[in-house]
């Protein structure tokens, strides 16, 4: 049973201009999130939003979820006057989180900005069932400093971290693409997992080529439990869910996504 | 002393009131995940056509003031998918089963009702001639009384089970079009379908929707849907189902008040997928407090000021 309640803050953090770190006391959430699963977050009172706002999990345990938020906008912007103590209500988790990788093969996961948090919780998670840490890659890039976050959660897993921003004031500058292309180019294979806008999504699929690969895709989402269909985005055509005769079909991100195989996805 | 919440709609009965609006609760096999699906009303599925569409591309939805955009553009699984997928949970659900179709010609309605209507487990077919996203079809026939009269009669001739006739707002004389669809042989009306909007973003100087028009939904279009309805079920004699913008049980007992003898709730569920067995529980309180033994002293039951 998924679900949908009142939650209580337990802990609320401003960890720059744009991000913040929330725990939320939310056992019957916790303990059925999968890495890559989110939740839809809306503050009570507040309804002139319209709709929920996605987030992704970015650790379950202890009866807790971590989320980490960009402020962006109108909802975000409320939630980081938020307390410890206030009350959200959640519903989830929702959507199908990650395949595990195939073998025991290195692991290349790559980050674009605010999508670290789904990709930190499947790390967590393979680490818990015994992968080694020396096989695991994890870039994480951001515009700036200030958009990186989670860093010694990180650190603390003893995993290749490599940090990458824009204007270079962390980490190499440029994409963090760009580091992981050099890296992979030299095995050439290995599972790859990755979450962040649609182009660092493209250059990543592009990179893996054939291999193992599960990207993390965002849409606009009103709903976020599969029925207005309004998060819908074609993919190439199998047996499944609606198709046409032009060859593809629709999947429902908040459903049959966020996570989909690279080569299901259709780029414009 | 039980209170009574049934209700009885053109012959079709509902244990409560409260009905899922068509589009906004997929095929009702989604919602199990959160509550009993017994406890609805009924359930009121995406307009099914015949053969499966893919709608328009993203951004389909829009983010308004007290509402949305939404150009779906009717994706749907198409009527082979949907009987052979989605009927099998419909038919075990514990509650009444509608079954919303759309079309682009009068006789893609009639197939549609003739098939549907003779499945088990379907007790009645609403008719979308109202959708506001398609260029064919859809408002093409509700938008004119005679449009609107000839779909409603063909379904009428072929159908087994009662036909409710969806109704768009986006109309001149909604109560030319309520008549019109009720001689044509509708047992009841719903109404409203969305109205037609549109959204740009200053930032990029753009449509904030790929079809550009979207039909606006939720709390929003509620004093315009509360209008229709007082209109609509005061002009005809079949029963009127209302829905627009309700969020909760006191929105519900504004359409009773108004006229509607039963409603739909849609864009709220979105946000709260339990908003359904709430705002029962709210209709049920609010029976209570107001000394009401029975659904029915409320239909219509507003008064002057
Ligand atoms: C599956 C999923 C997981 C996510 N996980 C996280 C997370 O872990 N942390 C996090 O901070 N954010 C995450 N997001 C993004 C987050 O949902 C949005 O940033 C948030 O909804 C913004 O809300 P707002 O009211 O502050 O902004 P709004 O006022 O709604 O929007 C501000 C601007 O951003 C644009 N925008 C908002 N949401 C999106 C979107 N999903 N795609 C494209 N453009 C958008 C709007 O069009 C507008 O221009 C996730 C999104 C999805 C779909
Ligand atoms: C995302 C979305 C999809 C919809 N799809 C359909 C549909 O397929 N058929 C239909 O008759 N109405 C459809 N509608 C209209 C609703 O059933 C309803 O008439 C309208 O949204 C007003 O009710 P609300 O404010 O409670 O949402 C859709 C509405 C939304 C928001
Ligand atoms: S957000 Fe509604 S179906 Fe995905």
């Amino acid at each position: 049973m998924k679900c949908s309640g009142n939650f209580q803050i337990a802990s609320i953090e401003r960890l720059s201009s744009n991000i913040i770190r929330l725990e939320i006391d939310s056992p019957p959430i916790a303990e059925q999130a999968r890495p890559g699963q989110f939740v839809q977050v809306r503050i009570p009172g507040k309804e002139t939003n319209i709709w929920p706002r996605p987030f992704s999990i970015h650790y379950a345990g202890d009866g807790r979820i971590t989320l980490y938020i960009k402020i962006l906008g109108k909802m975000t912007a409320c939630m980081a006057k938020l307390k410890n103590g206030d009350i959200l209500n959640i519903t989830g988790p929702l959507g199908n989180g990650f395949a595990e990788p195939p073998d025991q093969v290195p692991l290349y996961l790559v980050a674009g900005g605010i999508g670290l948090p789904p990709l930190y919780f499947l790390v967590c998670i393979l680490l818990k069932k015994g992968f080694p840490p020396e096989l695991i890659h994890l870039y994480s890039g951001a515009k700036s400093a200030a958009d990186l976050f989670a860093r010694d959660e990180i650190v603390a897993l003893n995993i290749d971290y490599r940090l990458a921003t824009d204007d270079g004031s962390c980490g190499v500058k440029g994409l963090i693409v760009e580091p992981f292309a050099k890296d992979f180019e030299k095995s050439k294979s290995g599972a790859v997992y990755a979450c962040g806008p649609m182009a660092m999504l493209a250059a990543v699929a592009k990179i893996a080529e054939k291999n193992f690969c599960q990207l993390s895709l965002e849409q606009l989402m009103p709903c976020g439990w599969g029925v207005c269909n309004g998060c819908a985005v074609k993919l190439k055509s199998d047996n499944s869910i609606v198709e046409d005769e032009r060859g593809f079909r629709l999947a429902r991100v908040c459903k049959e996504g966020p996570v989909f195989n690279a080569d299901d996805i259709l780029w414009d | 002393m039980g209170l009574n919440l049934e209700i009885n709609i053109a012959g079709i009965k509902l244990k409560n009131p409260i009905l899922t609006a068509s589009g906004c609760f997929g095929y009702g096999d989604e919602a199990s995940d959160f509550f009993d699906v017994s406890r609805l009303g009924g359930i009121i599925t995406k307009s099914i056509s015949l053969l499966p569409r893919v709608g328009h591309p993203p951004p389909k939805v829009a983010e308004t003031a007290s509402g949305m955009l939404n150009a779906i553009g009717l994706s749907n699984i198409g009527l082979e998918r949907f009987i052979n997928d989605k009927m099998p949970f419909l038919r075990k659900c514990g509650t009444t089963v509608i079954v919303n179709i759309a079309g682009k010609q009068p006789d893609d309605y009639a197939k549609l009702a003739e098939r549907i209507s003779s499945l088990s487990g379907v007790h009645a077919i609403e008719v979308n001639i109202s959708c506001p996203n398609v260029a064919e079809g859809g408002l093409e026939f509700g938008a004119s009384e005679k449009g609107a009269a000839v779909v409603i009669e063909k379904v009428k001739k072929v159908s087994r089970v009662p036909i409710i006739a969806k109704l768009s707002p986006n109309v001149t004389d909604i109560v030319a079009i309520a008549k019109a669809v009720e001689n044509a042989g509708a047992d009841s009306i719903s109404l409203i379908n969305t109205l037609v909007g549109m959204a740009i973003d200053p930032k990029t100087k753009k449509f904030k929707i790929s079809n550009k028009f979207g039909g606006l939904s939720g709390p929003a279009i509620k004093p315009v849907a509360v209008a229709m309805v007082y209109k609509v079920s005061r002009a005809v004699k079949i029963p009127v189902i209302g829905l627009g913008g309700i969020s909760c049980g006191t929105d519900v007992v504004e359409f009773l008040l108004a006229g509607a003898s039963a409603v739909q709730i849609g864009t709220a569920c979105f946000a709260e997928p339990k908003v359904f067995t709430r705002s029962l529980d709210e209709l049920t309180a609010y029976m209570v407090a107001n000394g009401h033994n029975d659904i029915r002293e409320l239909i219509g039951a507003v008064k002057d000021i």
